[in-house]
């Protein structure tokens, strides 16, 4: 191996050959792969798109956050490590419609049928589940930014992807990564992307980003490394609309009709439980 | 006849050995790549690469949907474990050898660029004892913080702060040289690492969700500001995420609900409404 590096190189070349060739013989046909979105389809551009990966994670990040509006659809799965160390995937939809520098929906439906809507207009972001006819709200005027960061950090809700809708996601995205890599060109649903692979102190995550003129994010998966049994979230976004009809009712919230406002959990000062009784929970992990 | 077979068993063989070789060289390679476009330095390989599964037949019921992989966020509050103890454990046990290995990483990272590397790992090398230093310290604050967590919650967070705010002032001597952006703008978050990192279990410990809440007495935001006042209503129907048919009261415009010594209010958080135990109204 030392010696002649070459030899066993092409041997190996041939026996893979005969391999794959004999696997062929069995394989299903190809798969079609749908033609590219249109909005997406690589375009000539005026200037070279880079190679280097640090520059495409960038750029992407860049265009999106100049991006004064858009909406994109997200398909969400994610692990849960029960208590038995167990892994069970579920999943969620997210419709998101940005209008910067201050408007936000985000309808999201649970795999279980459950629908959640967070809103911002400007100056309130609320939280409100149909089905319960309950309601959250807090004031936080200044910008999709300052709502969403306060959203996470303060109210400690959820919103997935959030990194990505704030204006500084290039910021963000390079603060954090420590390492980073290409590891192929690829396609996916028939949009040509860079697949990308970075590590930060907490989270690997690999994006796949289409080439062209439009480098928008098509597929993240991230990896909680330092969590127990490692679970990941996995999300395809795909009809990206850089210039969709979005009108101001559609951030404001008007509650319906029986709409209990009630306090964000962490708004609520909360205490240990005393004695045996126990509220039912409906999972949770050791 | 015989010798074609054997020689067929035989390339297959070495192919199959050649193909596993060639997955462990790449996954010896792991993800230390450089950023060079086309680079094939990934491993294919791996358990989940299979897909194998052996389907059973539960339902999603009894299952928890929570856990850091649910936030979807780019950076994680480490375990994701509800118990503080175990939080501050596992957040030990996993921070050290994070903090040992950042200087690889970051060297991983900066060899992407090929210009200040030299003067990088020199910096590393430099900022990776006060690095250490500033670790261990963290991991002191959050084992105090297990022994005596909501008391000092705004100390870990002040304490944190500080910490790095000392780390992003020793990196800014790391990545200098006009790699890095600035330090964020007055008016963000300086922890910036964190806003996203879902720590949202610590904050729903002993909250239940609510199944059904229909004909519930009405409740208002604790932000009201309605003269105190005690008032009972019926306890709502179907309230099945309490572990009794409440007594209802409501003070300052805000609904409790009381079963044997403990108190709850409704709040919103992830998944929608849950009842959490607060403190006894004014008076109880």
């Amino acid at each position: 191996m030392k010696s002649k590096p070459w030899r066993p190189t092409v041997r190996c070349a041939l026996y893979a050959a005969m391999l794959a060739a004999m696997a062929g013989c069995a394989a299903k046909p190809a798969v079609t792969v749908p033609a590219a979105p249109a909005a997406l389809t690589p375009a000539p551009q005026a200037e070279a798109e880079p190679t280097e990966a640090k520059d495409i994670l960038l750029r992407m990040a860049k265009f999106l956050a100049n991006t004064q509006r858009f909406s994109v659809n997200v398909g969400a799965d994610y692990d849960a490590v029960q208590e038995s160390g167990e892994k069970i995937e579920f999943g969620q939809t997210l419709a998101i419609g940005v209008n910067r520098p201050n408007q936000l929906r985000v309808e999201a439906v649970q795999s279980d049928g459950d629908k959640h809507l967070v809103l911002y207009d400007g100056k309130d972001i609320t939280a409100f589940t149909p089905a319960q006819g309950v309601y959250a709200q807090a004031s936080k005027p200044g910008g999709i930014d300052e709502a969403v960061m306060y959203f996470l950090k303060d109210l400690k809700m959820k919103l997935p992807l959030a990194v990505l809708l704030v204006s500084r996601f290039p910021t963000e995205i390079e603060s954090r990564t420590l390492a980073l890599a290409y590891v192929e060109k690829t396609e996916i649903q028939g949009t040509p992307a860079h697949h990308l692979a970075g590590r930060t102190e907490t989270v690997d995550y690999q994006v796949w980003i289409a080439q062209g003129a439009q480098p928008l994010p098509l597929r993240l998966v991230l990896t909680y490394k330092n969590a127990e049994g490692q679970p990941q979230f996995r999300a395809r976004l795909s009809d990206w609309n850089l210039s969709p009809d979005l009108q101001d009712a559609q951030f404001a919230f008007a509650p319906p009709a029986g709409a209990r406002k009630i306090a964000f959990l962490a708004e609520v000062p909360q205490i240990e439980l005393q004695g045996t009784e126990t509220p039912k929970k409906t999972g949770g992990r050791k | 006849m015989k010798n074609n077979l054997s020689m067929s068993l035989a390339a297959m063989a070495g192919a199959l050995a050649c193909l596993l070789g060639t997955v462990d060289e790449a996954a010896a390679r792991g993800f230390g790549g450089g950023g060079g476009a086309g680079g094939s330095g990934f491993s294919r390989g791996g358990s989940a690469g299979g897909g194998g599964l052996a389907r059973g037949g539960a339902s999603a019921g009894g299952f928890s949907r929570s856990g850091p992989a649910s936030s979807g966020s780019f950076s994680s509050g480490a375990s994701g474990a509800s118990a503080a103890s175990q939080r501050s454990a596992q957040i030990s046990q996993n921070r050290k050898p994070t903090s040992s290995n950042r200087q690889a990483q970051q060297q991983d990272w900066s060899s992407t660029s090929t210009t200040n590397q030299a003067q990088r790992q020199s910096a590393a090398s430099d900022n990776q004892a006060q690095r250490q230093q500033a670790q261990n310290q963290n991991v002191q604050t959050r084992q105090q913080g297990a022994t005596a967590r909501t008391g000092t919650r705004q100390y870990q967070a002040s304490s944190r702060t500080q910490m790095r705010q000392t780390t992003v002032q020793t990196q800014s001597g790391y990545y200098g040289r006009g790699y890095y952006p600035p330090p964020p703008p007055p008016g963000y978050y300086y922890d910036n690492d964190n806003w996203d990192n879902g720590e949202v279990a610590a904050v729903a410990i002993g909250a239940a969700a609510v199944g059904a809440i229909a004909g519930s007495a009405a409740s208002k935001s604790s932000s009201s500001t309605t003269p105190s006042t005690v008032v009972y209503t019926t306890p709502p129907s179907g309230s099945t995420g309490l572990p009794c048919n409440p007594n209802t009261v409501v003070a300052n415009g805000v609904t409790y609900y009381q079963c044997g010594s403990n108190w709850y209010n409704q709040a919103y958080g992830n998944g929608g409404a849950m009842y959490v135990p607060v403190p006894p109204p004014p008076g109880y």
